[in-house]
Order: structure tokens, then C-alpha cells, then sequence
């Protein structure tokens, strides 16, 4: 199985994309990563990095037909794919794993 | 009401993918409709600039992708020869004025031919011009014949002006002034990108080519 490295972003963007459901959308994640990390991330830099994590094959999506609060344009929603589930299962670990060694240092 | 549509098309001439440049500019609508709601369609439209002034380096960064090598490379040489050829007839000129002077001028009588009265100054100045509409108008034609991401091209010909604006330093005539070395690379760029986005306010509004299945960078 292919191991993934992550920075900080594409861990929290695979985290909101799992969270969120419906609402996993470009609009959706940028709100809820930039809530997260305290950070006004642009749509740019969201849609870069889910444009990576697809590419990576760990997110799929799907279009909705056009939406008039788009302007006529659809949306794209994004899910989790099994490696997705795998990869974000492993940052989790990788987390816990860090924090433990933390609070066992000596003081 | 609608976002600001300059910003919008000149966003969307940043994003190399339709399907991307769909699911960008649809985000930012929805939250512009938003904003416009509780904050008023002016501030609204200030966020929808700020926003997209964010967003461009990040899309340009991965529209170019892997293609950005051989782009800036091609695109160099493109820009390189006509330059090339501008500069160096600019200074074979006075060179050649230089030589006829040697030839046939008489130094004791002062006579000199017109080219050679010609200060490097005024030189460089006219160079400086042609740069300026060389660029512009190569920005405003690729811009505008652009079928996707016409600044992204843009982008990529004014990049690819730099080292060749520094390498035609060394062909610069002598007694050139100094600031002619610092001023030609800044207004390439600059004309280029001031055709650019002419081209893309010229461009009509029509829409992009849909999108054709699933694409994988970018």
C-alpha cells in the first residue's frame, strides 16, 4: 500500500471532506479548513490542493446540475475514497502517536 | 446582480482547466451573492477582487504545471528573436554610422552623418517604445486569440522576456545609458501584461469549450 505524506492543509482538507457530506464542496471546505487553522485560505489554494488529493486518488467527485447561486455553473462535491479513508486513518494515528510523545517528554 | 465581470473573465483567463475554472468562479459567485446580501453589492465585489488577486498565483502555479518548462523554453524563443533582431539593428545601425563616419566623415570640419548625432539617449529611448508596443501587442494577440487561459500565456511570454531583456546587454551599443539595462525588462513585462488583459477585455463573453470528461492536473 502506497504511504502519503501530507503538510498540515491537505490533512485538514481530507478531514473536512470526510465531516462535511453533502456539503463537501469547494465553497464548504474553504469555510471549514479556514475555521480550523485560523487562516483565510483563498479558493485558489483549496482548490489546488483538492485537485492534488484527487490526482493522488485518496477524493472522487461528482458535478450537480447548474445552480442559479452559481450563476448557472454546477458544483463539484467531493467524497472520500477508500485510500482516502486509509490515508486520513494514518494521519490520525500519525497525530495521536505525536501528541502522546508530547505529553510523556519529561518536564 | 452580478459579480464584477472583468475580474470574472480575467480570472477565469488565468485557469488552464474549464472544469476548475467552473468550479472556481461558480464558489465565488455563490459567495458574492452571499456578501452582496449582508454586506451590500460594493463590498462584495471589493472581496470578489481580493479574492481572485488571492487565487491567480496558486492557479497559474498549477496551470502551467509540468508544461512549464517547455513553454517558458518555446516562449523564450519566441521572444528572444524579434528582439534579437530589433536591438541588433539598433546597434548594427549606429555601429554602421560609426564606420561610414571612420570612412568618408571629416573629423577636423565636425561634419557628422545624422545617425551618429543621434545621442545613445534618444536611442535607448526609441528602443524603450518599441519594446513598449512589441510587448503590448504580442500580450493583446495572444490573449486574444486564446481559446483557454490566455494570461497564463501571457504570463509565460512576459517571463520569458526577462532573461532575454538581460542578455541583450550584452549587445547593447556602447555608450548606452545605464538605466536603459533596468527599464527594458521592466517594460516589457509590463506592456505584455497591459496587452494581456486589453485582450481580454476585448474578448467577447462567449463561453469556454466544455468541459470533456475527467481531467487529471489542473
Amino acid at each position: 500500500m502506497k504511504k502519503h505524506r501530507f503538510g498540515s492543509l491537505e490533512l485538514t482538507v481530507l478531514n473536512a471532506v470526510a465531516r462535511l457530506g453533502d456539503e463537501a464542496y469547494g465553497l464548504g471546505v474553504r469555510r471549514d479548513v479556514s475555521e480550523l487553522l485560523g487562516h483565510d485560505y483563498s479558493v485558489g489554494a483549496i482548490y489546488t490542493t483538492l485537485a492534488r488529493l484527487e490526482e493522488q486518488g485518496l477524493l472522487r467527485s461528482s458535478t450537480t446540475a447548474p445552480l442559479p447561486v452559481r450563476g448557472g455553473r454546477s458544483r463539484r462535491q467531493f467524497r472520500l475514497s477508500p485510500a482516502g479513508r486509509l490515508a486520513l486513518r494514518d494521519g490520525e494515528r500519525l497525530a495521536v502517536r505525536m501528541l502522546d510523545l508530547h505529553k510523556a517528554r519529561p518536564a | 446582480m452580478k459579480p464584477p465581470w472583468f475580474t470574472e473573465r480575467l480570472l477565469d483567463s488565468f485557469i488552464a482547466n474549464p472544469e476548475v475554472s467552473e468550479d472556481v468562479l461558480g464558489d465565488l459567485t455563490e459567495e458574492w451573492q452571499e456578501r452582496s446580501q449582508r454586506q451590500g453589492p460594493r463590498a462584495a465585489s471589493w472581496w470578489y477582487r481580493k479574492e481572485a488577486a488571492k487565487s491567480v498565483i496558486h492557479l497559474l502555479r498549477s496551470g502551467c504545471g509540468p508544461a512549464l518548462t517547455p513553454a517558458l523554453f518555446g516562449a523564450a524563443l519566441a521572444a528572444a528573436l524579434p528582439l534579437l533582431l530589433f536591438t541588433g539593428w539598433a546597434a548594427s545601425m549606429t555601429s554602421i554610422a560609426d564606420l561610414l563616419m571612420g570612412m568618408f566623415g571629416n573629423g577636423d570640419s565636425g561634419e557628422t552623418l545624422p545617425l551618429t548625432r543621434t545621442a545613445p539617449v534618444v536611442w535607448a529611448a526609441r528602443a524603450l517604445v518599441a519594446s513598449f508596443i512589441c510587448g503590448f501587442v504580442a500580450g493583446f494577440l495572444l490573449s486574444l486569440l486564446s481559446r483557454v487561459a490566455g494570461m497564463v500565456r501571457v504570463t509565460l511570454l512576459a517571463a520569458s522576456w526577462l532573461p532575454c531583456a538581460l542578455a541583450l546587454q550584452l549587445f547593447a551599443a556602447e555608450g548606452w545609458p545605464e538605466w536603459y539595462g533596468v527599464t527594458l525588462p521592466v517594460v516589457l513585462v509590463l506592456s505584455t501584461f497591459g496587452g494581456g488583459i486589453g485582450g481580454v477585455a476585448m474578448r467577447r463573453s462567449g463561453k469556454r469549450p466544455p468541459p470533456h470528461g475527467r481531467t487529471r492536473m489542473l
